[in-house]
């Protein structure tokens, strides 16, 4: 459940540390994002000396969050923080690794680059 | 079904030979302790107080014993045999619901002890029932609260099947069928918690690796002591 002024992780090595979720990207007042939305942040804190800055709006998709994700065998899966990978206006992850276990919806929400890049599928 | 006609007859004769003599001896209960009689204490009081007003006036008694047989062949069609009954008997209050096994030609699978009250916890029955059953399929072993655990998932999506998902068990809620327990691990540096279904069939075996000594139902402090992430 990711909302506007959440600070949220970075699962990848493109240059940012901490991100604030400033919109959630989709129809209307959406109030929550989830595994698997895209969102509209901004960098709080970066690692120096690469090509993402502090202060610049990006696009970035959710891939964990202490909010449990439910999925239709009963099985429900919460990870231990919020987290999310810097993607590109195509949905292609800015980084070249990705940290951190991701969910299996991300594969069928054409994220399929962040998928093969990840550690663990879940 | 000869029996039935047999049963009818024997009634109608009686009814027919001596109806001021017939106020049914409702004390004396000889079938009390067979398991289906019980099925219809009130609306069939009138057919058991007839078998026994016969044996009481010296019928043969053989007929009791085959009475009693046919009675509980009787009593298995209780529900529609009864239904004869159910015009001239006042006080069915217990047929007027459903029966919960309408077809009569099953064997009733379990114990009733009064039709309307075994209406009340029939989904614990089910459940029962259903629990039983996949226990008898594959072996589950007993899980609790800070045991080390080790799975066996089988994922329908990823098709390359078995997952191996191993972790402490934090807590377990007992709910029948939908008994469920979570799995709290380490997962490439980050902190996750699973929660499964006991008896779903995605989960192909579950193997107990050690069993450590907690004091607690839910072990829900272990977010703070196991966290990768908040130790930086």
């Amino acid at each position: 459940m990711i909302q506007p002024k959440t600070h949220l992780n970075v699962a990848d090595n493109s240059g940012a540390r901490q991100l604030m979720c400033i919109r959630i990207i989709g129809a209307g007042n959406r109030r929550y994002a989830s595994i698997g939305d895209i969102v509209v942040a901004v960098i709080k804190e970066a690692v120096p000396n690469m090509s993402l800055e502090r202060s610049e709006v990006i696009r970035v998709v959710i891939v964990r969050t202490c909010k449990e994700l439910k999925r239709s065998n009963g099985m429900i899966i919460q990870y231990d923080d919020n987290a999310a990978v810097v993607i590109d206006q195509e949905g292609n992850p800015k980084g070249t690794r990705i940290f951190g276990a991701i969910a299996r919806e991300l594969r069928q929400l054409n994220f399929t680059k962040i998928v093969s890049l990840a550690p663990e599928v879940l | 079904m000869a029996s039935r006609r047999l049963f009818s007859s024997l009634l109608r004769s009686t009814l027919l030979r001596s109806p001021q003599e017939f106020h049914p001896p409702t004390t004396s209960r000889p079938f009390s302790s067979s398991p289906f009689s019980p099925i219809a204490i009130r609306g069939l009081s009138r057919s058991e107080a007839l078998t026994s007003f016969e044996s009481n006036n010296g019928f043969v008694s053989e007929l009791r014993n085959s009475g009693l047989a046919s009675f509980q062949q009787t009593a298995m069609f209780g529900p529609s045999f009864s239904s004869r009954f159910m015009s001239t008997a006042t006080d069915s209050i217990g047929f007027s619901e459903d029966i919960p096994n309408p077809v009569p030609d099953v064997p009733p699978r379990i114990k009733f002890k009064r039709l309307d009250k075994t209406g009340r916890h029939i989904m614990q029955i089910l459940n029962k029932e259903a629990v039983e059953e996949v226990r008898a399929q594959r072996e589950i072993p007993d899980i609790k609260p800070g045991y080390i655990v080790e799975l066996k998932v089988e994922v329908p999506e990823n098709k390359r099947r078995v997952s191996i998902i191993k972790g402490i068990v934090i807590a377990r809620r007992n709910a029948g069928l939908n008994t469920t327990f979570r799995i709290r691990r380490l997962v490439a540096g980050v902190g996750i918690e699973s929660l499964f279904p006991l008896y779903s069939p995605n989960i192909k075996e579950i193997k107990v690796l050690d069993k450590k000594r907690v004091r607690r139902a839910k072990l829900y402090y272990l977010r703070e002591k196991m966290n990768a992430l908040k130790n930086q």
